[in-house]
Order: C-alpha cells, then structure tokens, then sequence
C-alpha cells in the first residue's frame, strides 16, 4: 500500500465524504424520532462508515477516530440496542458538522477547530459510556531529499479567492515543511489595505514527493504568485520514524511545532476490525464516474474553439457559389448543427441540480428557527433545475443570506401572526426554474412585507440619497445601498445589516439580476435572475476604430445618437452626457484605450448607457456591429490582465474582441466624479 | 467583527481589548483591519481576545502580523488571550508565530 500515490485519490474521497455528510444530515432531519425506520438508520450508518473507511485508507487519523465514534452509536441504534432520541439526533447532527468542519481541514480549506472535535467527542463517548476506542496508527514515514520552494503571491491573489495558508498546508502534508515567512514588504498597519498580501515564504521541503506534486499543490495560483522550486542539496535526512499512538478522538494538529520544525508526517493506518474499509465503501451511482472540473473545463474550452473554426468557416462558405460546392456547403451545416449540439452536451456536464445549494437549507432553517422562537416552514419547487458548477458555487452564499434575513427580519413570531390573522407558521418558499437562457431562483417570505415609510426614514437617517418622489420599486432598491439596516437590532442570524449591497454586488459579479417585490402584511419575494453558464456571455459587439469590443448585454441599458448641446464639457475637462434628466459621465472608449477614430467627437458616434452597481456611464463607440453568444477566454490565462477589460473572445472572423469589463469602467468614473 | 472593548475597568486606564470572531474569514479583513487601526496607537496594553478563532485567512494574520509590528516598533505591548490551536497552528504554517509572540504568550 505504502508504493501506491494516495494523495491523488483524496479528491475523490473528500467528496464522496462531503455528500455522505449531506445525505446523513438530510436523513437525520427525516428521521421520526420513537419511529425510525430501519432504512433511514441504515442510510445514515452507512454513510458514517464509508467516512470512516475512507479516512482510515487515507490517513485522516482525527476523522477515522471521530467517525469510529458516531459509527458505534448508530450501530447501536441499527442492532435496537439503542432507541434514537431527539437528543441523539441533535448529538447526531452536530458530529456532522464536526465531521464536515475536519473533511474541510483536512481537505486544506480552513483550520479545524480541535476543541469543538474534542468536546463532541467526549460527548460522543458519554453517550456511548465506552472507553476511547483502539486507533492504532502504525508510521510508515520515510524522508528523501525535497525541494527549496521560493513563493512570492501577487499582491492581490486574496482577491482571487485564492488563501496562501491553504496553499501551505498542502505543502506541510507533502513532507516535512520547514516554512520561513519574508515579512520585509509589509508596512505599517494604517498604510496596508487589509486585502492586499504583502507576505511571501521560502519552504524547504524534505520528503519523497516529486516536483510535480509540489507544482500541483500551486496549480490554482500559477497565474497568481511567482514561483521557484529547486532540488535540495543533500538526501541523507532521515525521515522521522515514531509517531505516537493517540487516543481516539484526539485530533492531529495541522502542524504540531509552532514553528513547522521536525514535524513528522507519519502515513497513518488506522486498523480497525481486522476491516479492510476500502471494501466497504460505495462507489456512488453505478452510471455516473466522478471525472474532475478541470477535465470538463478543458473540453469546454476545446469545444469553444471548435464553435469558432465552424464559425470562421461558415463565414467563408458565405462567399462560395451555392451550386458548384453543394456537398461542402451541405456539409458545413452538418458540422454547425453538431458542433451545437457537441456544445450543448458539453455544457450540460458541468450542469448541477440547484438542489445542491437548496439543500443546506432545511438545516438552518431547523436550527435559525429554534434560536429565534419561530415557527417556520420551508418549501423548495424546482430543486432539480440545472446551472452551472461555478454558478452554484457562487450563488450558495447571496441565497443563504436572503434565507437569513427572511427568517430574521421578514417572517413574524407565532404570536404576531397569530394577531395578523396570519397561519401561525410562516413560510419560506424556495423556488427555481429555467426561463429562457436564464435560471430564475426566487426566495419568497409569507412575512410582514417591507415597510416603505420605515425605509424612507432609515434612508435619510442613513444619509442614503433618495430619488424624489420615490416610487416603491426605488424605495426597495434602497436596501441594497451599503450599510443599510432596518432592524431594530442588530443579531447574530442576519448580522448588521451589511450585506444586502454585497448579496447585489455577487449577484451582479454573475452577470445577473436581482429584484425585489413586496406586499404589505403579506411578504416579500426577492428574484435573483442568472445566466446558465458562465463560460458564454450575450455581448452587444461595438465598433472603435478598426477594433470591435463586446459589451455584457446585461449592462446595456440603451444606445443613443447625442445631439449637439447635449454633451458638456465640465471645468476639470470631464464631459458628461445630459439623458433626459440625468447626467452620466461620457466614457469615449478610443481614448480609453487609445485607438484611432475617424469620428473622435461624441456627436459623431453612438453613446451606449451602461450600468452597473447602480451606477451609469455612456460610453462612447463608432458603432453597434450586432449581438452575439460570445465563448470568454481569459485574457488574464493567455495574455495578462489589462484594466477596464474582463475577458476576450475570438470572433467569426478569427479576430480577438476583449469584452469590456463594465463594473470597472463604471467604478472607475465614480473615482473620478468623487475626486 | 466584536467592537473593540476599549473600557476595562481593571487594568490601567488605557489598556483595551479586541474581541476576535470565530470566522476570521477574507469577508471580515475590512472590518477587522478597522478594530486593529483603532487601537494600533494605544499607548497602554491591548489583549487580542482569540478564544473563539476557528477559521482564519491569511488576510487576517497578515493584519495581526502588521498591527503587533507597528505596536513592537513603537514600544508598545500586545498579549493574546487564550488563542486558540486553529489560530497557533494556522500562524506556523505561515511561518509568523516569532512576529506575532504567539509563541511565549499563554495568557
């Protein structure tokens, strides 16, 4: 076993194991309490026992040890040894979180929390009235020669999403990582941007990984840091040898010495019932593999091409005579027709059920409603409406908030409701649907509704600027305004009021739209609106000079033809647009990025009004070309990251257009109308 | 982000305290980075409260790096309390623990 590279199965396992998690808790919610049925236990001591297995195989000692725990109990429970309460249901539950919170850790993405694993452990255990059970660890370790790693992070890769302590742990895990941190750059705390990193570290890595398994470690950051790794000189070290037996549920620090000095790295197996648990554990649905997204997003890319070259093609084969190339014609349509198809089919791998954020839901609207003495119901239509990984991915935290403030701040107390004439229960109403290229994810309340006078109030006592005589959708838009709140009081479920600004924020960063509408005493329904995927985005192409740029057709609000008088020119040598009643900021794009016009004067070209974050420019272009499907590249991935540019795309014609990136172009105008 | 508790009574007048949340997460350095400015110039002794930290990004232990570097600089003194094993462990695999004392404090 010890000749056979575990660490590449990890991904896998770490998956499967957050499922199991999720199908554990979902049946624990299900569970009736006094009536369990065999099924649902079954379900649930199957999937704490594939964690454990799995742990084991791969060495997650702490995990193997804490699941070995929750497994005995719900053995117990399966052999009717064990009537189930609704205290073992909530013990239960809360080892899944605990469960969850080491997958993460050990997975890299955050530090686990050893005291929360420690406290339910002995809770655990109480419950069990058992001494610790036998986790006997037995160390295989070995060191080689490693690799001297010099890393230097790009100022701005934790805007990337990207955390070097991740990244560093995953080093730590390769071998014995003696991590120095060059902390030269940093200035002082009141010149900093708390969100630029101005660290680096040099690693010396001893063990017996090859390069390429340190290169995979930074795979997600190559574009983001400047990277060096060296052999190390000598190969005489000898690895550590004896690992000291925990106890079970104790947990395995991340890096036990404070300065990552000698750490061992004992490869633990965790031998349990003579069991080889790799047999035990379920391989998933038997028609479906688990293939990774950078796989699909490969081919995604592969196949984005290939929608070019057919496009390039049938651009030439317009110039063809129809009669004397039958054939080729015939069979360039053919080829559009599959390349779609191909394209379709593609798109759709990377497709999820929108269930997969829907159902983290139930739970915290069970553990929200009973910290807030609420009565609260939830209702989820249309879970199996698909959209895109990334989509999902980045949607999961906006949505969770709205469920938030619904259950803080939308839905009343039995009691009101109750006096409102209202069922004492309120509802909760999670909704998706396909509606043309979008998806529609709707969070509806049955709750109070918004208060239009209380907002109005909270605006001006706010200093929020309100349009004049507002009608009630620009009253609602209100609460996206950063820092707004009208809670009474500030509370730990919907937080400060911080937030709906950045929900919008998010919303917009996917290319989407969010809505608010609200009936008085009958609730408020928020409907956040997205793009399927966000490998494909619907540009308006525009003409500068001889260079054409795409605009996201979701931040087109219209296009116009100025009239003389209707630009002026400010003092500081800005020039604003008057529409009707309000003046925009002119943006004329070849000065922007410095490309030669024959119509350089803005009545001589079309503005096109852009928006984003509430905020409009016009800028100015030669002309509208049309309105296309566009596949993005990265000009970051292929080229380097240039300003008010978000991506390019390659057109018809084999040309490169760079698709504007309108939010800081819009950004960038407000700087300067504020300076 | 907990206010800044800048009102013990018990200790000289002008020592104060910065509660530290369980999610030290990339989404708090803003708010972070504002409680520790406010008290980087403190002339008196102020404790970072670190018994709840549970999760932390490098955002935030740069901050915490920065704010105990400008306060040491400058003569002042800046103790943990009670900080956790997800905070020490997170500052050693950083390499930060020398410039954040984490590694002598056990107030």
């Amino acid at each position: 076993m010890s000749n056979i590279d575990l660490s590449r199965f990890h991904r896998a396992f770490f998956d499967e194991s957050l499922e199991g998690l999720d199908a554990m808790e979902a049946a624990l919610l299900r569970l009736d309490v006094g009536q369990a049925d065999a099924e649902t236990i079954n379900l649930i001591f199957r999937s704490a026992h594939s964690i454990k297995g799995g742990a084991g195989t791969f060495g997650f000692t702490a995990v193997a040890g804490f699941t070995h725990l929750l497994e005995t109990l719900l053995e117990r429970v399966r052999s009717g040894q064990r009537q189930v309460s609704q205290a073992d249901v909530d013990l239960l539950l809360r080892s899944v979180d605990v469960t969850r919170a080491m997958l993460r850790a050990a997975d890299g993405g955050d530090a686990a929390d050893v005291d929360a694993v420690a406290r339910l452990g002995a809770e655990l255990e109480q419950a069990l009235e058992m001494k610790p059970a036998a986790v006997a660890p037995v160390a295989v370790a070995s060191a080689a020669a490693g690799w001297k790693i010099r890393f230097l992070p790009k100022s701005d890769i934790f805007a990337s999403g990207n955390d070097p302590l991740r990244i560093l742990r995953e080093l730590d895990r390769l071998g014995q990582a003696r991590i120095a941190c060059d902390s030269q750059a940093l200035p002082a705390l009141a010149d900093a941007a708390p969100e630029t990193c101005y660290l680096s570290w040099t690693v010396e890595l001893r063990g017996d990984c090859d390069e390429g398994a340190v290169r995979d470690v930074f795979a997600w950051v190559e574009d983001e840091c400047e990277l060096e790794i060296l052999p190390l000189p000598s190969a005489e070290e000898e690895g550590a040898k004896d690992a000291q037996p925990p106890a079970a549920g104790a947990v395995a620090h991340p890096n036990p010495s404070p300065e990552g000095r000698g750490a061992e790295k004992p490869k633990l197996k965790v031998v349990e019932g003579g069991k080889e648990p790799t047999q035990e554990r379920r391989s998933g649905d038997a028609g479906s593999i688990r293939v990774g997204t950078e796989k699909i997003d490969a081919l995604i890319n592969l196949v984005g091409e290939l929608v070019i070259t057919q496009a390039m093609l049938q651009q030439i084969a317009g110039n063809l005579d129809p009669v004397q190339n039958e054939k080729l014609l015939q069979g360039l349509s053919l080829l559009d027709r599959n390349t779609r198809m191909l394209q379709e089919a593609v798109m759709a791998t990377r497709m999820l059920p929108v269930d997969a954020v829907f159902s983290r839901f139930p739970r915290m609207v069970r553990d929200l409603s009973t910290k807030l003495g609420k009565q609260i119901r939830l209702e989820t239509v249309g879970e199996g409406t698909e959209l895109d990984k990334g989509v999902i991915e980045r949607i999961a935290d906006p949505l969770t908030h709205l469920v938030r403030n619904s259950l803080d701040h939308g839905l009343e107390n039995a009691g009101q409701r109750i006096a409102a004439g209202k069922d004492p229960t309120g509802t909760i109403t999670l909704r998706a649907a396909h509606q043309g290229g979008h998806i529609v994810i709707e969070v509806a309340d049955d709750g109070r509704g918004l208060d239009r006078e209380r907002i109005l109030a909270k605006a001006a006592e706010r200093g929020i600027p309100v349009p004049a005589n507002p009608v009630d959708a620009d009253v609602w838009q209100l609460i996206f305004a950063p820092g707004f709140s009208t809670a009474e009081q500030v509370t730990d479920v919907s937080g400060r009021g911080v937030g709906m600004d950045v929900v919008k924020k998010n919303v917009q960063a996917l290319s989407g739209q969010i809505e608010i509408s609200t009936r008085p005493g009958q609730g408020t329904c928020v409907t956040i609106r997205l793009p399927l995927t966000l490998a494909i985005l619907d540009g308006m192409s525009v003409r500068v000079g001889d260079d054409i740029f795409i605009v996201p057709l979701n931040c087109v609000v219209e296009s116009l033809q100025p009239q003389a008088g209707q630009v002026r020119t400010l003092s500081a040598g800005a020039r604003v647009v008057k529409v009707r009643n309000e003046y925009l900021p002119l943006a004329p794009l070849h000065e922007l990025f410095r490309i030669r016009t024959d119509a350089p004067e803005p009545e001589a070209g079309i503005l096109v009004l852009l928006e984003s974050e509430g905020r409009k420019v016009a800028a100015q272009v030669d002309e509208l070309v049309g309105q296309q499907q566009v596949v993005i590249k990265s000009l970051e991935a292929n080229y380097r990251r240039v300003g008010g540019i978000s991506g390019a795309t390659i057109l018809g014609d084999g040309r490169v257009a760079l698709i504007l990136d309108v939010a800081e172009l819009v950004r960038g105008y407000a700087r300067a109308a504020a300076a | 982000m907990s206010e800044p508790n800048a009102g013990n009574p018990s200790a000289s007048p002008a020592a104060a305290s910065v509660s530290l949340p369980a999610d030290l997460g990339i989404d708090v350095a803003a708010s972070l980075y504002r409680d520790l400015l406010a008290q980087v110039d403190n002339p008196g002794v102020v404790t970072l409260e670190a018994q709840d930290v549970a999760r932390i990004h490098t955002a935030a232990l740069q901050l915490f790096c920065m704010f105990c570097q400008d306060r040491r600089t400058a003569g002042r003194e800046t103790h943990w309390r009670q900080p956790t094993e997800a905070l020490r462990s997170a500052a050693a695999l950083l390499g930060v623990t020398t410039l954040l004392q984490l590694a002598r404090q056990e107030a």
